[in-house]
């Protein structure tokens, strides 16, 4: 039996060729005892060779290989618990003293702060003779350090000289008395991966395999051996040293006991007392009618589950945040199957109430889980950073840290990298790359490289194909997660190596989501939502002239008229119903009420229309189709739903109500119905669900039709209560967009960057709503976007919208903050008197003069470029040179041209209005028109390309989006017209359509049929589209 | 140049100019690209093609298939250079330009016109000189230089035979100026499109109005453009002191022959007239403060041939002598031609003379460089550059690879990273692996060997040729090492060197 005490995984970033379950698994297979992870300064990857080793039944020794400033190399190996903290703690001094990526440890570091590690030195090089004397004394320093915790680690790998090398160390080992053990340096699991290690290596160096000569590992050596390989390399008795050493490490991460920060508990209570009290507290606020009988029930059930799991600390410490948020005026909301918690409700880190969705606890926590919970709070993106600091504040650095995400080669990165490393052209690489569609597949990918003019037929070729695949997937480096905190009572480096992330003052743990959800540590998700900022943006600008609107308890509910515009899918901007799809599902669900709402957010999801729930449903809605419940236990799951089932609790209630599940169980049916393709374990609870369905008198046939219904959404199915957390907010965004667009449209421009829409689209849309949108000018703006009244007749004051100085693109926060100032004080009379008062630079004032910001003091552009360069410095500051501009006015193509490029979008005719005058558009229909086209009839239409889409339940359809002067039309590219027009369809910028005209009900398509690229008409247009899956 | 007189300036622009460098057909699909990888400029099939210039060059390669060369901006320099030591013989004042936005030589033909009768006599005489190289150029006669410049540039192969008038000029478009990107950029925010548009500012506001906005330059330009040919004087900012144009300084050439009274027909006849001219050369090098590094000598017959040897030095240097020793070597290697009538040096390469300092000490260890490079000049000059090579040494795992050999002119590299130089190696590498014989597993080559050390495995170069080899030292009977290794792919032993 052997153990590998010095493996590198690809979490030693760059270096490493194997994952960390690829080691273990290797090791299993040939007959190891145990395996010691050692990545560099690192233990990111040893959850993942944890959970293998786990599953293979081998012991891990958790371990890391530091290379000191001086040179000299070491294995520290963590033998127990105390030892890992040391580890871990060691790595986090290290890594916190250097850039991101880097780390610095030298002797006194180890010697002082790794009291029980063991220390393995590793004999790296020969011992010349003019080393001999330095070594003897360093070794000396080690033997003293650390006693019987030290070994020196032999090699062999058929390098040169090996066996002087070896002598010359035994020598060593003897004059100090250090044994020596066998240590293999191990950076892959099988000799196959020497390639891509090379790859990796030269990445590394930033060079070609070919340039690196002795740089690359001489041979392949570095691999897993068999026992009869390393006996064939090494004397027995440094086997056996090694052996001893390895069974000397018994520590295992499941030792790792998590504690929640204990000082949210007042003293003298419980943390149950003083959560119980909380949540009667927040009852009493939201039922102050009463707290009903019922929900009193639920909260009962729900704090015994929370106690008898010990889970009270983490309520605790989400309330907290909740809390602290909400003080400070920080609108938040708590999303996912948290909503499903009454409790959560009390504590107001949710808000949906037992009475708005089908709450079902079990789909947050339950007994057979036996995971800890997950809440994910929204905040105002444009504040988060107010809460992420308040946690630093009350718990400190040393515990509390962001969670790691790990950043994976992806096909693009993997072809530019791999690429660079064969060193192939730049061009090719860079054609090869961008010519990747972001839906290609895999097996696309060859026949990409062939359209690239890479003859598969050579040696290279197979080779980058082969190095491509392989690499995909490879950890590339740590990034931070989006708001993912981890914290604890006792020093977070204890448990896991904190580490510097890019971003100043932010620190990172070593483990991403997926390890925390492993080793069952708490992880607060402080997430960050647009459109929380713009509803509390909105709810100011609002509530300064209509007093009754101060909170968003005050917006009246269920207000049909809102109802009214979302049937007619004018939802952009509105919070989650402004995609494609949504809108195209809006006139033909046509949402009354606010449980529509949840289910129009819910069905356009993959769950429901791979389920092919969408169709039975709207036919029910209709009434085209008769509703059949078989029973009333049945309907009282499906009422709500019309008979078809949409959500994933519907799907456990399904289970509990027809098969007799409990909660736990039926979550774990969910679970595995999630994961149905990846193991076996939906077997057994298909067998149980079928038994209970039978014992409870369904007919065999109907508890398979059953099964096989909910099998298809189980796992996809989107959760009701994370829906109707969704609902809420899209209720209040149409709500506002219905009653008081003008500040709608001004809270979202204030809220960018977030939503589906461009600035650009935005401010279509507002106008095409008869909202006045008023330019960006030093005289009238403030630095953000805000309601200007053009009409004032009592309380029904007429509001335009004013773009802040904000917008334009290159003008930085302070010098709009410091115009808007010094304006509101006095408004400027003269571009010298802007200059002066609000201490701008003269690029600054181009910036303006580019905006066409100083027209109230200058005229039109050009004119206002003139003068800015005409100032010059004087003892009172800048003045204008006084010389008449004799230039003509824009035209208005390049006032649009410079629109575009300094704010994005322009408030003069949209491109295609003026391009539509040219004899290449002249046959474009309008959005407008198109509605009064008859179905099947031949079209063409153009627009800015402004969204590609290609949902994955669409079968390799895409759908485009293109913006004229009227609105945004629809275009549905099958897939051999994405192949006949690959290029344009993926680059172009503006794109003129030849197809046929789809309608159904009030949605209109325009199915491709040729894809022309239109580009070179507004080839200087910055215009962006949104592309995703 | 008399400074009243009217100035006449013809500018010839060529854009093509990186492709003729690299004499590539402009009738062909050729690219020529930079570093950044982009298009520095294309043969015009390509740009109907669709290609522009800047573009990526994946990307114009996408669109035609085309011959692609990395720009050579040094033989660009070299080209323009050779033609206006041609034109030198019209004036000698020319202006080459060759900078981002084209290569141009700027003519001033004032001085010249009398010479050659006329402008127009002269212009015909200017384009078939051009002609006669063959490049594709545009040509444009204007009043000053800036103007001549930006008319050429406009005009599609323009054989201008008379002076722009003023209005030529205003219908340009302002990004055809030749000014920065960025003062270009300001302009055309502040409305301007076109020159006529600036001259129109600048008759209203003057000169003042730009030079305060942006500088000097700008506005001392724009007046050079419309000073030319301007009518009102008083509106622009003419300089108190019209500044000489400089003169062109040709490449200095020495040229010196020598004619016999009968043809020379052996080698040892020829020693005298080349020492001869060699002194000249000597005399001209050192009243030049100059240094040679080689020369051509051109051989003349009665009947009219030509042959040329060229000889050159490593260094530069005022020694004829070894000039005459490196020319007579080479004679005796390559045979006269022919039997010689005229013997002359058509081209020497001249360098100015450094003025370097010397220690009193290093006398001797200067002798012996001295020493050594004519060995090695002698040895070049008998086998040719090319075979007089030395050892140098490669970063690499294959032992066939690890060194290779550089002209001996060449830098050599001399030192390897320490795990390399620490390892065991034959002082003597075969050129090729040698087959050993196995029999009864006993390895044998002239003799049973007997493996003492080893193996060392190299596994390497996966991406061309691959090597996989396990290396031991071996003993043969007679004591003698050898460096042997199995082939890991064919499972075959071969030594590879000897100790």
């Amino acid at each position: 039996m052997l153990s590998a005490l010095y493996c590198q995984s690809n979490f030693s970033f760059l270096c490493g060729a194997s994952h960390p379950q690829e080691l273990v698994e290797r090791a299993v297979e040939l007959g190891y005892r145990s395996l010691a992870l050692t990545d560099e300064c690192s233990l990111a990857g040893i959850v993942r060779a944890h959970q293998a080793a786990k599953c293979n039944n081998i012991r891990l020794i958790c371990g890391s290989l530091i290379r000191l400033q001086s040179g000299e190399a070491f294995i520290v190996l963590a033998p127990d618990r105390q030892a890992y903290a040391e580890l871990s703690g060691f790595i986090t001094l290290a890594r916190r003293r250097s850039n991101k990526g880097e780390y610095q440890a030298n002797f006194e570091d180890l010697r002082f702060r790794l009291k029980r590690c063991f220390l393995i030195w590793l004999a790296e090089s020969r011992l010349l003779e003019r080393d001999k004397d330095s070594k003897a004394m360093f070794a000396q320093s080690l033997a003293k350090a650390f006693a019987r915790r030290l070994w020196i680690g032999i090699d062999h790998r058929l390098l040169k000289a090996e066996v002087s090398a070896f002598l010359s160390w035994r020598q060593l080992a003897e004059t100090v008395s250090i044994p020596l053990l066998a240590c293999p340096k191990v950076l892959m699991h099988t000799k196959a991966r020497k390639a891509l290690q090379d790859v990796l290596t030269a990445l590394k160096q930033r060079k070609s395999v070919q340039q690196m000569g002795s740089a690359l590992e001489q041979n392949a050596q570095a691999y897993l051996k068999s026992p009869e390989q390393l006996s064939r390399l090494y004397p027995e008795e440094l086997l056996l040293e090694a052996q001893i050493l390895a069974d000397r490490c018994h520590f295992s991460l499941d030792e790792l006991k998590y504690q929640y920060p204990r000082e949210l508990v007042p003293g003298g209570q419980t943390p149950i007392d003083y959560l119980s009290a909380l949540v009667e507290q927040g009852s009493k606020q939201r039922w102050p009618q009463g707290v009903p009988y019922k929900v009193k029930q639920l909260i009962s059930k729900e704090l015994a589950l929370i106690a008898e799991l010990h889970y009270e600390y983490y309520f605790l410490t989400v309330y907290d945040i909740v809390r602290f948020a909400r003080s400070q005026n920080i609108l938040c909301q708590g999303r996912g199957s948290a909503a499903n918690s009454v409790v959560c409700y009390c504590l107001r880190i949710t808000e949906i109430s037992p009475d708005m969705i089908h709450v079902l606890f079990e789909r947050f926590i339950s007994k057979e889980r036996d995971e800890a919970p997950d809440i994910d709070v929204d905040f105002e993106h444009s504040r988060r950073e107010e809460v992420i600091q308040y946690i630093y504040r009350k718990y400190g650095r040393e515990r509390a840290a962001l969670a790691a995400t790990v950043i994976c080669y992806r096909p693009r990165s993997a072809i530019r990298d791999v690429g660079r490393a064969l060193g192939f052209e730049p061009g090719l690489i860079d054609s090869l790359a961008k010519s990747l569609a972001w839906w290609d597949r895999k097996g696309d990918l060859k026949r990409r490289i062939a359209e690239a003019g890479v003859q598969n037929s050579t040696r290279l070729s197979a080779l980058f194909y082969q190095l491509v695949q392989a690499i995909q997937g490879f950890p590339r480096h740590l990034s931070q997660h989006v708001g993912g905190f981890v914290i604890t009572e006792q020093a977070l480096s204890s448990i896991v190596p904190v580490e510097n992330a890019g971003m100043a003052e932010r620190t990172v743990i070593q483990w991403d989501k997926d390890d925390l959800e492993a080793m069952q540590l708490m992880k607060v998700d402080v997430l960050a939502l647009g459109m929380l900022t713009a509803l509390r943006k909105c709810l100011e600008m609002v509530g300064s002239y209509q007093r009754q609107i101060q909170c968003l308890e005050d917006i009246p509910k269920e207000d049909a008229a809102t109802y009214e515009m979302l049937s007619r899918a004018d939802s952009i901007g509105v919070f989650q119903v402004e995609s494609r799809a949504q809108m195209s599902m809006l006139p033909r669900l046509k949402p009354r009420c606010f449980y529509d709402l949840v289910i129009q957010i819910a069905i356009i999801r993959p769950g429901p229309i791979q389920g092919g729930m969408v169709h039975p449903y709207l036919k029910r809605r209709d009434g085209e189709e008769a509703i059949d419940y078989i029973n009333d236990a049945l309907k009282e799951v499906l009422e709500p739903t019309l008979g078809v089932p949409i959500f994933q609790e519907q799907a456990i209630r399904l289970s509990m109500v027809a098969a007799g599940f409990s909660g736990g169980e039926a979550d774990e049916l969910r679970r595995a119905m999630a994961s149905w393709g990846k193991n076996g374990n939906l077997l057994q609870f298909e067998q149980k669900f079928i038994a209970g369905m039978l014992s409870n008198a369904y007919s065999k046939e109907f508890a398979h039709r059953l099964f096989e219904q909910i099998k298809g959404f189980g796992g996809y199915g989107f959760p009701e209560s994370h829906s109707a957390s969704f609902a809420i907010l899209c209720y209040f965004s149409s709500w506002f967009k219905r009653h008081h667009p003008a500040a709608f449209y001004c809270a979202l421009l204030n809220s960018q960057p977030m939503g589906f829409y461009s600035p650009s689209q935005l401010v279509q849309d507002a106008r095409r709503h008869a909202i006045k949108v008023l330019p960006a000018d030093v005289c009238f703006s403030s630095d953000e976007c805000c309601l200007e009244n053009i009409a004032a007749s009592g309380e029904n004051k007429l509001w335009a919208l004013r773009l802040g100085l904000l917008q334009i693109k290159a003008l930085n926060k302070a010098a709009a903050q410091r115009i808007s100032s010094a304006n509101k004080i006095k408004t400027f009379v003269s571009v010298h008197d802007l200059q002066l008062r609000a201490k701008l630079s003269r690029i600054e004032l181009e910036y303006l003069a580019s905006a066409d910001a100083l027209h109230s003091l200058q005229g039109h552009r050009y004119q206002s470029h003139w003068s800015v360069a005409g100032m010059q410095p004087s003892i009172m500051g800048c003045q204008v040179a006084e010389h008449a501009l004799q230039s003509k006015s824009p035209e208005m193509i390049e006032d649009i041209q410079a629109d575009f490029d300094s704010l994005r979008l322009s408030l003069r005719a949209h491109p295609m209005a003026l391009l539509r005058r040219m004899a290449a558009f002249s046959s474009c229909r309008l959005q407008s028109e198109l509605k009064f086209i008859r179905h099947g009839s031949f079209v063409q239409v153009a627009g800015i390309v402004t969204g590609r889409q290609r949902p994955g339940t669409a079968k390799g359809t895409v759908f485009l989006t293109l913006e004229d002067e009227s609105g945004n039309i629809n275009v549905v590219v099958w897939k051999r017209t994405q192949e006949l027009f690959r290029q344009t369809l993926l680059n172009a910028k503006l794109i003129r359509v030849k197809g046929r005209l789809e309608r159904k009900a009030d949605v209109v398509h325009v199915i491709a049929g040729q894809l022309i690229d239109a580009s070179e008409h507004i080839a200087a247009l910055s215009t962006k589209s949104r592309d995703f899956h | 140049m008399n400074t009243h007189q009217r100035p006449v300036y013809l500018a010839l622009r060529f854009p093509f100019i990186a492709l003729e460098a690299l004499n590539c057909s402009l009738e062909q699909k050729v690219l020529v690209y930079n570093k950044q990888q982009q298009v520095v400029m294309a043969s015009p099939p390509c740009f109907e093609q669709g290609v522009k210039l800047d573009m990526n060059l994946a990307n114009a390669s996408l669109l035609l298939e085309a011959e692609t060369q990395a720009r050579d901006y040094q033989a660009e320099l070299l080209l323009l250079k050779s033609l206006a030591d041609q034109l030198y013989e019209f004036t000698p004042y020319i202006d080459t330009q060759h900078q981002a936005s084209g290569a141009a030589l700027i003519l001033e033909l004032s001085t010249c016109l009398k010479l050659f009768n006329g402008l127009e006599r002269l212009l015909e005489a200017i384009y078939s000189c051009v002609s006669q190289r063959g490049l594709e150029y545009q040509a444009a006669l204007a009043g000053s230089s800036e103007a001549a410049w930006l008319l050429a540039g406009s005009s599609k192969h323009c054989w201008a035979y008379a002076m722009a008038d003023s209005d030529a000029l205003l219908g340009l478009n302002v990004s055809e100026l030749n000014i920065d990107e960025a003062t270009k950029d300001s302009l055309r925010k502040s409305g301007f499109r076109n020159l006529a548009e600036l001259k129109k500012q600048l008759v209203k506001s003057g000169g003042q109005a730009f030079r305060t906005r942006w500088g000097a330059g700008l506005a001392d330009y724009l007046n050079a453009l419309f000073m030319a040919n301007a009518v009102q004087s008083d509106l622009f900012h003419r300089p108190l002191f019209r500044c000489r144009e400089q003169f062109y300084e040709p490449e200095q050439a020495y040229r010196s022959s020598l004619e016999f009274d009968y043809p020379l027909v052996s080698i040892d006849l020829l020693d005298a007239p080349m020492r001869q001219l060699l002194e000249e050369l000597g005399t001209y090098l050192q009243q030049n403060q100059l240094q040679c590094s080689g020369i051509t000598w051109a051989f003349g017959s009665i009947d009219q041939r030509h042959s040329s040897m060229p000889v050159r030095c490593e260094r530069v240097h005022k020694d004829y002598l070894l000039l005459l020793e490196l020319s007579l070597i080479q004679l005796q290697q390559l045979g006269l031609p022919f039997e010689v009538d005229r013997l002359s040096i058509e081209q020497a390469d001249l360098h100015s003379a450094e003025l370097a300092t010397e220690k009193l000490a290093s006398f001797t260890e200067k002798q012996d460089s001295r020493d050594e490079q004519l060995l090695l000049r002698r040895m070049q000059a008998r086998l040719g550059r090319k075979n007089v090579r030395k050892l140098s040494l490669v970063d690499e795992h294959v032992p066939e690879l690890a060194s290779t050999s550089v002209a001996a002119d060449e830098l050599a590299l001399t030192h390897l990273p320490q795990a390399l130089a620490e390892a065991e190696r034959p002082s003597w590498l075969l050129k090729s692996p040698l087959k050993l014989a196995v029999d009864k597993q006993k390895l044998f080559w002239q003799g049973p060997l007997q493996l003492i050390r080893g193996p060392e495995r190299i596994e390497s170069h996966w991406w061309d040729e691959p090597c996989a080899r396990d290396y031991f030292v071996a003993l043969r009977d007679d004591q003698v090492r050898l460096w042997v290794y199995r082939d890991l792919r064919q499972q075959d032993w071969y030594v590879h060197g000897i100790f």
